[in-house]
Formats: structure tokens, sequence, C-alpha cells
């Protein structure tokens, strides 16, 4: 018996088990280590339990070794939210941004208010950068050949080829995307002092260009406009509140105008003439579509004074001719980056002509050499290394330029960016690139100004800034990119430094203005007329470059609302003439080229045009965005950018359904959308919500009433509010065959409607969140009370007691409600869900859910203001949409309180309830569109 | 012989026949292999149900086809139509019996059958459509740690109670009514045992004879038992006519009581009402004629039941033409242009189907009883009670899902398309209900023995 005792006594011992122990019950270790036997035997049955699980057992655990804070570091404040100011990037150009931090964790992106340029606002490329931050599909480590390695052995490796440049056995060639960084630009210089003979060569397939700029003025020069002193706006294929670096500063400054010319009573009307519908058309009071010849002609019509042909256009430059000229001095007209060469010189030649209030600046993006000249030395054997730094030609330079054949005359290939994209696959060297928010560097926006930008984390994977690996490449001693941006900078001493960190901006560097003289205008040459292909870059995922970030591959693109997708938008003639339905595959050809690609009929699409988006038709594997769309790329010429004529149609005879978050284009004869004319009766209704009712229950109420204004006027439909919502909310991203079945989740929509002919429709947009009505027909419907009031009258969804019985969304006039029909979130990569947003519940399958107001931050202001005993003040809360808008369209607050700007806006004479006549008191209501007198549109 | 001339049972049957003749049913098993046949293939189907319900219960509702805005399909569209069956079937037996219509003999138990299966079909619904269907007792009041109750203003918690009460109240009515027939059942096991002796097969009838004598509750058809057994099942039968008003109008108000355009209407409980009776008479029609036709029962249901039933078909096809008119006379007389969009979807619409439907399935072929030969033909009867019953589900389905796919604003709709899981969901509640109509056809007394026995001359 004895001897069976000591066996199990042995057994129970075994250092292994002992570990284990300590490990899973620490409390129970001290017990076990005295052998005796009263104990021992209480231990007996546990012992021969947990036995078979030595087995189980791991190495040490290394936190083992830490040691918990005596006092805690200054940012490690458990549960604290705090924010560092930065930038976020489009095409190297910075909007000045604020990142939330909490617990060492990047949450979210908010703009910033003190930026100069951005001043608070935000766009979609923005508010979805946190994403790609945690994107476990990003580049994790350095590849050789396909194969992982690590910096060391690429710095030894390349040590002695890069050696061997430098004593000027070779030519080294960098190609960068734009750079508009300083302290970048300032190391590249350097660069070409250690590698004589270093050409820079830097390529952006989105990014606007100076090439009008040099040649009307000679130079290249960033043009600004002075929207506050202008009278009328006229955009020539504008692109002014499109997706771009200068969106969120230039709709600001647009929106601003218009409000200060309304409250003038002389609203800033905005013209618009234009080949492919987009925001700025969307939002023109007199729009009127133009194929790319009539814009050549259109435009030197109006620099000449001569007349076109009669015809619609003739009618829209008859007025704009007029108004310009009754506004001399006081008009500006727009040209997009993507507008005809000849178009965008008219423009600076006519805004020269008239003494319009543009300003022109120094260039932002640092000058470099393009990429067609590197191709072409590439191709004659004249490179021997090429760095490629956070570009990706292989996929997005124009097939017909040839670089990837060209690339592999190149002996050595490295190149470094956020993805192992199709660059990478076919260089020799791949470097993980860093994320903005991983790094330290500097850029500017469009107006000069130079953001700082800092990272807010540890690297998540062993990326390295394009700083440090220019570093890593040229210094004997490879330097960190805080070092190196510091040294850039040292002329601001400790404190100025300090404070551009904290402020996100080196105060006062903003680019003056200077002066530009317009050369005499060379002969206008004739435009080519046929079928006209023009590229744009897509609203969604620019370029192609985000296209691995699953809130924007979801987001509905805003005038088609498709997703998950690109098409060729056609004009209704030409749709008409050439036989084409809506959603039919056809095959364009150019120049011996043919891409495939579903057709979209496109209402205000000037005829003889194909509209085409770049960014899709990826190839990389197992990427988000593999398979989605088609390449545009292939069909884009070298010569011509943005615009190719001689496109040839072929109908394939298959057709696809599209994916799309709406399809109807009109309000069915109502006035969802209400436009305010000057000088008519006030179109708002605030009464509408006071009508009687025979439901006149109590409900608590503690005299606060939570309430969200949006205006109409100044919302351009950017889309920037709907990311902000789904970075905030932890809002799940399902797929397109999801969206396919109507199961998107966003909790804010933004609806597009179509008023007028289809050739010629006027465009509205209306985002819809939940409307938070008083009398909630939702909250009826409910049998468990998952959805229902709460003392500052907003309608709570609690999630955990819902059921999904979905009544509540069927209910629901507005159908702002999302259903979790499978279990979404859980599908999300782990990397991911470090994204989420604690303070939002993430929702489990079968539950209901919407937008609630950002209630977890009236809740955190709430908390603020209980610490002082007293209200919260006005503008303390600010929902994710609200702080997002680059307009300010929308406001929020307390509508209980009479000074609120909230109550201000809700006071306003274009006020109105959405569906008001149905009696719900909606608290979200909204300011109608206005319309300048004497235009029609 | 009743005062229309018309005999309700065929000449020569007596009290001894009719019994003998239902429980022939029971112990010849007359159906034979044709009986297993038609088990075989419910059986089939309650497969699919199974695996439907697994995988829905597993996956989430997400398997079925519906989405935002439709977030009630053809899972809600067969619950309100099962419900809407039984109802019909309870009250038809009900009224039956309520106002002591000499002909109902022939057809109550087959009616409350009816009800009672397909209430256990719509049963399933309203839990396994639920999001989180394992927390479909919230939708019930009681007792809980947290001191939270259901919310009593929502049409759906009414429903919640409306069903389980008609659960109750069909299941006493159907077995009450069958008490003294149980008895009968029981004592023709009796007689068989005392006929075969010691014979083979005779522990089956000992068995048979238990069971039924444990079901008949000791019935001796004593007066006083007839007495109270008339007593409690008038009783219940009117409470079976309150519980259907109330859920039927109830489940109206889960849709007439919301802003949603074609929902909002006041004729909605009645045509609720209207419908249910019109479908529960097309199901009890389209059984009873099967019946007819499977076992040996021709001469106690003779043309003069087949008669009435259509001329209650017939009835019940001009109540619901009237609400069909009122519903679509009151947009058209409002002008409001919401409901006149949705009354013009749901003619015009992706699912015009529907609408269609009804007036070629249901309000159309009714119209053949005028003729008195037709109204009599079993094959005519059967035939038009399954149409009604396909009107009345399609009914369901134009009013829920047209008006959700597009209600008010035209950005929020979205297309809703019947999917394979959806359609295998519904198909297996009707295995469901075919599998225990079976079982019930096989095992229990298929008309009322008692009621049959007031109508034929004792002999």
């Amino acid at each position: 018996m004895s001897r069976q005792w000591r066996s199990l006594d042995q057994l129970a011992d075994t250092p292994a088990f002992r570990q284990f122990l300590a490990r899973e019950f620490p409390a129970v270790t001290d017990l076990c280590r005295g052998p005796e036997r009263r104990q021992f035997l209480k231990l007996m049955a546990a012992s021969l339990a947990l036995a078979g699980l030595s087995g189980c057992d791991d190495p040490p655990d290394p936190r083992d070794q830490e040691v918990p804070y005596v006092n805690n570091p200054l940012r490690a404040l458990p549960g604290t939210t705090l924010q560092f100011a930065s930038a976020a990037l489009l095409d190297g150009v910075a909007n000045g941004v604020l990142v939330t931090v909490r617990d060492g964790r990047p949450l979210k992106i908010e703009g910033n208010p003190d930026h100069p340029w951005s001043r608070g606002g935000t766009d979609v490329f923005g508010q979805a950068s946190i994403l790609d931050l945690y994107d476990p599909a990003r580049s994790q480590t350095v590849r050789h050949l396909g194969e992982a390695s690590d910096w060391q052995t690429f710095r030894g490796m390349t040590l002695g080829t890069l050696a061997a440049i430098r004593a000027g056995a070779g030519n080294l060639r960098l190609l960068t995307g734009p750079v508009t960084s300083p302290a970048l630009r300032a190391q590249i210089a350097a660069m070409q002092q250690v590698f004589p003979g270093l050409r820079w060569h830097s390529h952006a397939p989105a990014a606007a260009g100076y090439d009008s700029t040099r040649r009307v003025f000679g130079r290249a020069l960033e043009t600004r406009w002075r929207f506050d002193q202008a009278r009328i706006l006229v955009s020539l294929d504008g692109d002014v509140l499109d997706p771009g670096p200068h969106q969120v500063g230039a709709s600001r400054d647009w929106a601003a105008a218009r409000h200060a010319s309304a409250q003038a009573g002389r609203l800033l009307p905005l013209y618009h003439a234009g080949s492919l519908p987009n925001l700025t058309s969307a939002k023109a009071d007199d729009t009127v579509p133009a194929t790319p010849a009539e814009m050549v002609a259109l435009a030197s019509a109006l620099l000449d004074g001569t007349a076109l042909p009669p015809g619609p256009v003739e009618q829209w430059r008859a007025r704009v001719a007029a108004a310009l000229q009754a506004n001399r001095g006081a008009a500006l007209v727009l040209a997009g980056s993507t507008a005809a060469p000849a178009v965008q010189d008219a423009v600076h030649r006519l805004n020269a002509a008239f003494g319009n209030p543009v300003v022109y600046t120094a260039p932002v993006a640092e000058p470099a050499e393009p990429l067609d000249a590197l191709v072409a030395d590439m191709a004659a054997g004249r490179v021997q290394a090429l760095v490629m730094l956070d570009t990706n030609p292989a996929y997005d330079s124009q097939a017909a330029l040839g670089f990837n054949d060209a690339l592999q005359r190149v002996a050595l290939k490295i190149h470094a960016g956020l993805y192992v994209d199709e660059t990478a696959v076919r260089s020799d060297w791949h470097l993980p690139l860093a994320h903005p928010l991983e790094s330290w560097a500097d850029a500017r926006s469009m107006d000069g100004t130079v953001s700082l930008i800092q990272p807010v984390t540890d690297p998540i994977y062993d990326g390295r800034a394009p700083a440090e690996i220019l570093s890593l490449l040229m210094d004997p001693q490879p330097q960190a990119g805080r070092d190196l941006l510091r040294a850039h900078w040292r002329d601001l001493d400790d404190n100025a430094w300090d404070a551009a960190l904290r402020s996100g901006f080196v105060a006062g560097s903003a680019f003056p203005a200077e002066p530009a003289v317009a050369r005499a205008a060379p002969p206008a040459s004739a435009a080519p007329d046929g079928l006209t292909l023009l590229f744009r870059p897509d609203p969604a995922i620019w370029d192609g470059r985000h296209s691995n970030n699953g809130w924007l591959q979801e987001l509905p693109k805003p005038l088609t609302k498709m997703v998950w997708e690109n098409a060729y938008t056609v004009s209704p003639a030409l749709a008409k003439r050439a036989g084409i339905a809506h959603g039919d595959v056809i095959r364009v050809h150019l120049d011996g080229r043919n891409v495939e690609g579903p057709a979209w009929i496109m209402p205000g699409q000037a005829d003889q045009t194909i509209g085409v988006t770049l960014g899709y038709g990826r190839t990389i594997p197992d990427m988000l965005s593999t398979g989605a769309g088609y390449d545009a790329y292939v069909l884009r010429d070298p010569a011509s950018p943005w615009q190719a004529s001689g496109a040839r149609i072929e109908k394939t005879g298959r057709r696809i359904t599209f994916t799309t978050t709406q399809d109807h284009n009109t309000m069915d004869g109502h006035d969802f959308v209400r436009v305010q004319h000057e000088d008519a009766a006030p179109v708002g209704e605030t009464g509408s919500w006071t009508q009687p009712t025979m439901f006149t229950h109590q409900r608590a109420d503690d005299g606060r009433a939570w309430g969200m204004v949006i205006d109409l006027d100044t919302c351009t439909g950017c889309n920037a509010c709907v990311t902000a919502c789904q970075a905030e909310n932890n809002i799940a991203v399902v797929g397109k065959e999801q969206v396919a079945l109507g199961r998107e989740m966003h909790w804010l929509r933004i609806d597009r409607y179509y008023d007028g002919a289809e050739d010629a429709p006027k465009t509205h947009f209306q985002p819809v969140p939940c409307m938070h009505c008083e009398d909630a027909p939702c909250e009826v419907g409910c049998p468990v009370e998952a959805t229902l009031h709460d003392s500052e009258g907003l309608n709570l969804m609690v999630y955990n007691r819902c059921v999904g019985t979905r009544a509540c969304s069927g209910y629901c006039p507005y159908k702002v409600r999302r259903f979790n029909y499978l279990d979404y979130s859980a599908g999300a990569a782990p990397s991911l869900q470090q994204q989420r947003n604690p303070d939002v519940t993430v929702r489990a399958r079968g539950v209901m859910e919407k937008c609630t107001y950002c209630v977890q931050r009236i809740a955190a202001a709430r908390i603020e203001a209980d610490k002082g005993g007293g209200q919260i003040p006005d503008g303390a809360v600010q929902t994710a949409c609200q702080s997002a808008c680059p307009t300010q369209a929308i406001s929020f607050g307390d509508l209980a309180d009479k000074t609120s700007a909230v109550a201000a806006a809700r006071a306003d004479s274009r006020n109105y309830a959405l569906l008001g006549e149905l009696n719900v008191r909606p608290r979200t209501t909204y300011l109608a569109e206005r319309a300048p007198r004497g235009i029609a549109g | 012989m009743s005062a229309t001339g018309q005999a309700l049972t065929a000449p020569g049957e007596t009290w001894v026949s009719a019994g003998r003749s239902v429980t022939d049913v029971a112990f010849g098993h007359e159906g034979g292999m044709r009986w297993w046949y038609a088990f075989a293939a419910s059986l089939a189907l309650v497969g699919v149900l199974a695996v439907c319900v697994v995988w829905v219960s597993y996956q989430g509702v997400g398997v079925w086809g519906n989405n935002i805005p439709v977030t009630w399909a053809i899972d809600i569209v067969g619950y309100d139509w099962w419900i809407g069956v039984a109802c019909g079937a309870l009250a038809t037996s009900s009224l039956l019996l309520l106002l002591n219509i000499s002909w109902r003999g022939a057809v109550n138990r087959i009616t409350e059958a009816v009800a009672v299966i397909a209430a256990a079909s719509a049963g399933l619904y309203p839990i396994i459509h639920l999001g989180r269907s394992w927390f479909f007792y919230w939708n019930l009041p009681y007792p809980n740690t947290f001191l939270l109750w259901p919310q009593f203003r929502s049409p759906l918690f009414w429903d919640a109670i409306d069903i389980i009460s008609f659960l109750g109240v069909a299941v006493s009515l159907a077995y009450t009514g069958m008490l003294p027939d149980l008895a009968a059942m029981r004592d023709r096991a009796v007689d068989a045992m005392d006929q075969y002796g010691a014979r083979q097969g005779a522990w089956t009838l000992r068995l048979k004879a238990q069971l039924y004598g444990i079901a008949a509750l000791g019935w001796r058809g004593s007066v006083t038992h007839w007495h109270r057994w008339d007593h409690a099942y008038r009783t219940i039968a009117a409470l079976g006519v309150i519980v259907v008003i109330a859920l039927q109008t109830g489940a109206a108000v889960m849709f007439a009581g919301v802003p949603e355009p074609g929902w909002h209407d006041v004729i909605s409980p009645v045509a609720f009402t209207s419908l249910s009776l019109w479908a529960g008479a097309g199901v009890v029609s389209a059984v009873l004629v099967i019946m007819r036709a499977v076992f040996p029962l021709k001469a106690l249901i003779t043309p003069r039941h087949l008669s009435m039933l259509a001329l209650l078909l017939l009835g019940l096809g001009w109540a619901n033409l009237y609400c069909y008119a009122a519903e679509m006379l009151t947009p058209l007389l409002s002008g409001t242009a919401y409901d006149t969009a949705v009354l013009a979807r749901r003619f015009h619409g992706p699912h015009a189907w529907a609408a269609w439907s009804i007036i070629v399935c249901g309000l159309v072929p009714v119209q053949v009883f005028w003729l008195p030969r037709l109204r009599r033909s079993p094959m005519v009867l059967g035939v038009a009670g399954l149409l009604v019953a396909f009107a009345a589900w399609a009914d369901h389905f134009m009013v829920i899902v047209v008006t959700l796919q597009h209600d008010f604003l035209p950005s929020a709709d979205a297309l809703y398309q019947m999917d394979v899981v959806g359609v295998g969901t519904f198909l297996g509640t009707i295995g469901l209900f075919l599998l225990l109509l079976l079982l019930f056809l096989r095992y229990m007394p298929v008309m009322s023995i008692a009621g049959l026995r007031q109508v034929v001359p004792h002999g």
C-alpha cells in the first residue's frame, strides 16, 4: 500500500507538473511544495487529473520577467484616451489628423481642428488608414527572391553592389511616389551626393501634375482658390470637391464661402461643365454635360469670348460668359487635374485675364523626373540598380510603357512597400515599409504647411520608414527615423519642435503666394473627336493602393453606390445607340489593347465618353482585392493619362448584376431632399413634429434632448462620415456577396437621388443615420424592449437583450437598422480586431444594430461633465460623422439648450424633417439645399 | 334526412354502420400501402425540415434570403399562413358546433385536427426565425432575476401569448370532442379481443384497448358524461372563436399598427380574419376530399358535405374580395402617394405574381361553385381548396414582402429573392403537417362518431 502512495507522490512531484501547477494555480503551489501526507491527500485527486496535462507544457513565458510599473509612464494611463497629432497621406500630400490612442492601441483618426489646411475635416482615405495599420495582409518581413529574409541579410548582401555603384561602377536609380516631405527631399539630395549620378524619378498614377502651369506660367505651381473672395464659381471638368489631396481643405473653403454668401443674401453659385459626373458636378447649381471635344471648344470659347454651335453647351456658355463678365475679378474658374490639358491651360489664362482670386504657390510635391524616362533607360540597359520606394509601377504604370519588361533588365531591384504587391514579386528584394502611423516623417499639405508625423505605436510588423530605408542604403551607420527627422528640423529649438509635434504641424510653414504671369497662348489645336475613354482615380480605393482596405472596398461609391468592383460608365445616349444595357459586359478596345468590364449607364455623363476608374483588377492572390473589378491601367496611354480617344466598344453578350447598396435613382415624386431657392418662401417646416398624437404617454426626461441637423447644401457626398462611423462603431465588413443580398452594415448611408432628365439630371445627397424618432415605431415592435428611449431622448439598442425578431427594422420608415444575419464580426482577423473601439459593443450574430448618435461619446462627455458637477457644454460631444465632415455639414447637440449650435441650426428656415408627415418626430432633421436665384438648374 | 332533402349520410347508414366505418379506418388500416408511401414522403420532407432548422440555428438566419429591408420574408409568410390555416380550421369547427349545424359531424373532427397540426407547423417559425432563437423565451412573461418583462405594447408579444393560447384551446377542443370516440375505439378493441380470443394479434388489440382506454379518460357514456361533455365542448368552442379573432386581429395589428404603406390599414384585422377562414376552409376541403377518396367513408362524407364546404369557400371568397376592394380603395381615395405606390407595386412590381395569384388561384376559381354540379364534385372541391390555400400564402407574401422591399425611401429598397433554405424550411413544415395528419388518420377516429350518430337513424 505504501509503495503505491510513494509512486503517486513521485508522479505528483514531476517538475513539469510543478511548473504547470505554478502557472495555472499560483495559490496552490505552496500547498503542493511541502509534500506532507495530509496536504498530499487533499491534492491527490487533482494531481491525478492534471498529471496528464504535463505534456501540454510550453517553454517559459517571457512575461515572467515583467516588472510592473511603480509610477505609470506619462502615456500609459489605463483606459484613458490620448490623442496624438499626425497626418494622413494621399499621394504623399498630408491632411492633418489626430490619432486616438487607447492603452497603446491607435483606434481612430480624427481631424485636427488646429491644422491650417484640414481644419478638423478628414477624407475617407484618412479615416480608413487606421485599418491598414492592422491589416494582416501587410508585408511583415524582408523578402529576398520571394523567401523570408531580414534587414541584416539585406544590408549585407547589397553592401557590395551599392559600394561598387558608389565607386562609379553602374547606375543607381531611385523611384518613389510623390514626395512632399522636406526631410525626405533633403535626404534624397544627400543621397545624390553619396551616389554620383543617382537620378530620382517619381511616379503616382493618380496624382495631379504641374504640366499645365509649366505650359502657361513656365514653371510648376500649385493652384489654390480664394473662395471667400469669389462671387461665382465656374468649374470646367473641375474636381474641387472630389477625392484627392485637396479635398478636405478645398471643400471646407467652398462650404464656408457658400454659407457666408448665403448669409449675405447672395449665394455663391457653382457652374459646372464636364464629361463625367462627379461630386463637383453633383453640387453644381447649373451643370451641363459636354464631350471632351466640346470641353476644349468651350474653354477656348470662354477665353476668346466667341460662341459655340447652338445647343445646351452653348446656352450654358452664354450664361457663364455673362456671369463672368458681371463678376470680373470675383469669379473663380476651376479645372481638375484630370481635365484635358487644353482646358487646364485655358482656365489658367481665363483666371489671369479676369483677374480672378486665384493664388499660385510653390508646388507641394518636390519635382522629380518622370517614370517614362526611367523605363526608357531601363529598357536600354542603362540601369544597374533600382530602388523603388512606396510605389507599385508593375501594377499601376501604363501597360503601354512596358515597365515590367524593362524591369527584367535591371540587375538589382529593391522594392519597399506596405504590401507584397505586383512590383515586390518582380523584385530581388522586398522591404516592408512601416505604416505612417508607425513612422517618423513629415509631409506638406496642399497649402504647403508641413505636418510632422510621429509614430503612435511601435511597428506592428518588421517595417521601416522610407527615411530609414534610405539611410540604410546610404549611411555608414543606419539612423533611426526620429533622429533623421530631428536632424532635418534642427532649426527648430526643442520647444518649437515639441510644439510642432504636439500641434501636428510646423506653424507658419504654409507657402506664400507667388507671382505668376501667363505666357502668350499657343494656337489652339482642335481636340480629337470620337469615342473617348476617361480615366479617373477610384473614389474609394484611389489608384489601387487602398484596395486591401475592407472599409474602402465596401464603401458605396458616391454616385454609383457600387462596392467591391468598378465599371465602365457610359452615357445614356451612347448606351442607347450602342445597344448596351445596364450590366452588359463590354470589351473596350484601344490601340490594340482591350479590357472587359461591365457597363454602368451613368445619368449626366456626356455622350461619346466611357468613364473608367483605376485601382481594380489586382492579381496578387489571397488579398481582399483579388478578383475585384477590372484593370484599367492596361488601357491607359502614357502620353495622355486621363483621356484616350479612338476607343471601340464590343459587346460580349454576357451580363452581370452589379453589387450596389442603392438602385433607385429618383425620389418617386417626393421631396425627400428639399431645395430652398433664393427669394422663395421657406421650404422648412419646423412644426412638423408637433402634430397632435393620440399617444401622449409620459416618458423619462432629464431635460436634455440630443438631436442632429444635417445641412444638405454643404454635404458633398464625400463619404468621410460613413467611414468615420464604421471606424468608430466597430461596424463589420460583410463582403460582396452579403452586400449583393442587401445586408451591408453601414449605420449611416448617403442616399443619392437624381432629379430631372436622364441626360443632365440634378444630383442630391442625403446622409441618413438613425433619426432617433421621439415616437419611434421600432420601439413599439420589439417584444423584449431591446430598443427603447432613454431619459435623454436617445433611441437605444440593447444588444444583449435583442433576440432578433427584426420587427424594429420592418417598422422603421427610414430603414436605417442593420441586422447581423450571420456572425459577421467573428470573421475579422485577430489583428483587425485590435482596431475595435473598446467603448462600443461588438455585435454578435442575430442582433439588430443601428446608429446610436455615438452614445459612447455622449457617455464620456457626461462623465467628464459630472466630474465638475456641471452640464455637458455645447460642442463637447462630437459624433464621429460630425467630426469627420470636411464641410461641417452636421451639427449635433442638445436641442433643449436654446443656445446650442444644433438648436440654432434647427431654427433655420430651411430646417425640415424627412418623412415628418408620419408624425414620428425625428430628432435628426435636415437643412434644405440652397439654389441661387436666376438659375434653372 | 335533413330539411333540404339531401341526405347527410348515404341511405342505409345506421348507428352501428357509421361507428364501424369510422373505427375501421384505424383498425383495418384501410390506406394500406398508399398510407406508407405518403408517410415515407412526409418523413423525407420532415428530414428536409430538420436539416434546414439545424442549418439556420447553426449559421444564423442569414442562410435564408432575408435582408435589409426585407427582414421578414417567407419565414413570417409561412408562419402567418400556417397560423391562418389553423385559425380558419378552428373557427370553422367552433362555429359549426356553436351554431349546432347538423352536418358538422362529418367535418369537425378533421377541422379540429387540421387546427392543431397546422398550429404545430406554425409554432416552429416564431422560434427558428429569431436571430438568437435560444432566447425565444424572453418573449414570454416569466419571473427572472433581472426583473425584465416583455414589452407589452408589442404585437409580437401578443402573438406569442396568442399562439400559446391557441394551442391550448385547439388541443382542448380536439381532445374533448374526441373523448366519446376514443371510448368507442376502446370498446371496438375490446370487442375485437372477444372476437379473436387468444389468436394471433391479440396483444396489439390489448395494447390498443389500453391506450384508447387511457385516452378516453374513463368515458362510460352516462347521461352525466354527455351533459358535461356537451357543456365543456361548447365552452371551449366559444373560447376557440375568441382566440381565433384575437390571434388574427393581433397578427393584423403587427402590420396595421405601424406607419408602413400597405400595412397601415384599418380593414387589416377583418381582412386577416377572413383570409384565415378562407385558407382554413380550403385546406380542410382538400384534406376531406383526400380522406374521402382514400378511406371508405363516402357514405358518411356525402356530396351534401362537399357542397356545404364549396359554398363556404365561395362565400368567404366574396368576403375576401370585399376586403381586397376596401384595401385598394382606401389608398386610391386617400391619394396617399406611398400607399398608392405600394398598391401599384403589388400588381406591377418584381413580386406581382403574388397579387395575381390571389386573383387567379383564389378569387376566380371559387366562382365555379355557383354551379351546383361542381359543388358536389370532390375533385373540383379538392383542387379549389388547395388553390385557395396557395392564394392565401401569396396574400401573406404580397402584404409582407412587397411593402418591406420598398416602403418610403426609394434609396432604402433592396430586392428580395426566395432562396433554397427558406423554401426548404417551408416545404419541411408542410412535411411535418402531412406526417402528423397521416398519423392522425391512421390511429384516431377520423370523424366524430358521436356527431354522425345524431344524423343517422337508430338501427
